[in-house]
């Protein structure tokens, strides 16, 4: 069954982005930290996606993805980083630091099975191409 | 008068509510009672709502005995469902991208155009995002072709909405790619608008589908997605038929995930991509 990372500090945020992508048929861990995040995502078979808020008590969700993204073995796994940010700015610096998809806050539970769906398509056009 | 209301569905009563589904069918092909009656109920409230009325049995049977007045007409295009997406169905985009649109640019390469026709269009997502897999994945083609984006709708104001190119924050979260939203929108103070250089490659236009067209080229690629998903067989049949008479010998139609194509109209299915469309036969 294909694996989850969820990613936020606030708890009741957690628990409705797991019971959400649980029942899209995922199995799912949580983390509260970019610590605890690493730690997470390395051991045995990486995870199929991840969901990150951008704020974390230790540092930023875009912190994590710029750096999960420099590692080969990440490369399948998708990243979309959540956040109440919703300018252009904050969304491009995201996507700068390799995530795949940004999703505004507040989350609705059709919002996430829609950018899950997304992820399955690569959005932009291969370098050699433009 | 009891007995007639309990066996009623709606807010309506029984007689109010048939007129009603009679009136819409004539307006729009669209068969009301396919559609669950709290729906309904809920239509027809915010109708109200919007126009300050009150009374709802009383505006529905002035509507249904003056159809073409513009109470009625605005009450009719209230009863429609209007739900749209930017890349509803992300596999059909995909198969757009990696199948459809090579192969209908190879077809049109001496021409250097194309023509494409999203019917029932509502606020203009599917277009858009039409357009927006073209910009990004064929940017020559994008750049230096002729292409043509029909979007028609039955309701003006639907029009006026996807001609502004205007999106708020909720309708470009979910369902847009993030890539596409940076690339091709623009933010403003109150949420998001298309690009001019986007927005001028679609002609919005006002189109009753059950009505005489007007005069159109045979397009290359038509999207006709759960437009006439509640219409009766017979109508549907007659809009299939129609739309394959619009596309060109190479052309595509594609429909709603849970449409098919009745036997007999000259369309076969086409099942080679991530997701079915249809072509002429003969």
């Amino acid at each position: 069954m294909p694996q989850a990372l969820i990613v936020d500090d606030c708890r009741t945020t957690r628990l409705f982005v797991r019971r959400l992508v649980e029942r899209l048929g995922f199995q799912t861990r949580v983390a509260d930290s970019c610590a605890a995040a690493r730690d997470l995502v390395y051991p045995g078979q990486p995870p199929g996606f991840v969901l990150v808020d951008w704020e974390l008590p230790d540092g930023t969700g875009v912190e994590l993805v710029r750096g999960w993204r420099s590692d080969p073995r990440l490369a399948p796994t998708g990243m979309i980083v959540m956040s109440v940010r919703d300018d252009v700015e904050a969304i491009r610096m995201a996507l700068a630091a390799g995530a795949n998809e940004y999703l505004m806050k507040p989350l609705s539970r059709d919002s996430i099975a829609h950018k899950l769906a997304l992820l399955e398509f690569p959005w932009t056009a291969p370098r050699a191409d433009a | 008068m009891d007995q007639v209301m309990s066996d009623s569905r709606t807010l309506l009563s029984l007689e109010t509510e048939r007129r009603l589904c009679k009136a819409v069918a004539e307006f729009s092909g669209v068969q009301l009672d396919e559609i669950t009656p709290p729906i309904i109920d809920n239509r027809l409230l915010r109708f109200l709502a919007r126009r300050g009325l009150h009374d709802v049995e009383a505006v529905v049977q002035t509507s249904c005995n003056h159809p073409k007045t513009e109470l009625a007409i605005a009450l009719f295009e209230a009863m429609l469902d209007d739900e749209t997406m930017f890349f509803r169905d992300p596999p059909m985009f995909a198969d757009l991208r990696e199948r459809v649109i090579p192969e209908l640019l190879g077809r049109r390469e001496a021409e250097r155009r194309l023509d494409v026709w999203c019917a029932g269009c509502s606020t203009g997502q599917e277009p858009y995002s039409v357009a927006m897999i073209i910009a990004t994945f064929f940017p020559s083609v994008f750049a230096g072709w002729t292409i043509n984006i029909l979007a028609t709708d039955i309701v003006p104001a639907k029009l006026e909405r996807a001609a502004s190119g205007e999106f708020v924050k909720h309708e470009v979260n979910a369902t847009l790619p993030t890539a596409m939203l940076v690339n091709w929108m623009e933010q403003t103070p109150n949420g998001w608008r298309v690009g001019a250089d986007l927005r001028s490659r679609v002609e919005f236009r006002q189109l009753n589908l059950l009505d005489r067209w007007p005069e159109l080229p045979r397009f290359d690629l038509i999207l006709a997605r759960n437009v006439a998903v509640h219409w009766d067989a017979q109508h549907r049949a007659e809009l299939m038929r129609r739309l394959g008479s619009s596309m060109a010998d190479h052309g595509y139609l594609v429909l709603g995930g849970a449409e098919t194509v009745e036997p007999g109209i000259p369309l076969r299915l086409d099942g080679e991509g991530r997701w079915p469309c249809y072509r002429r036969t003969g």
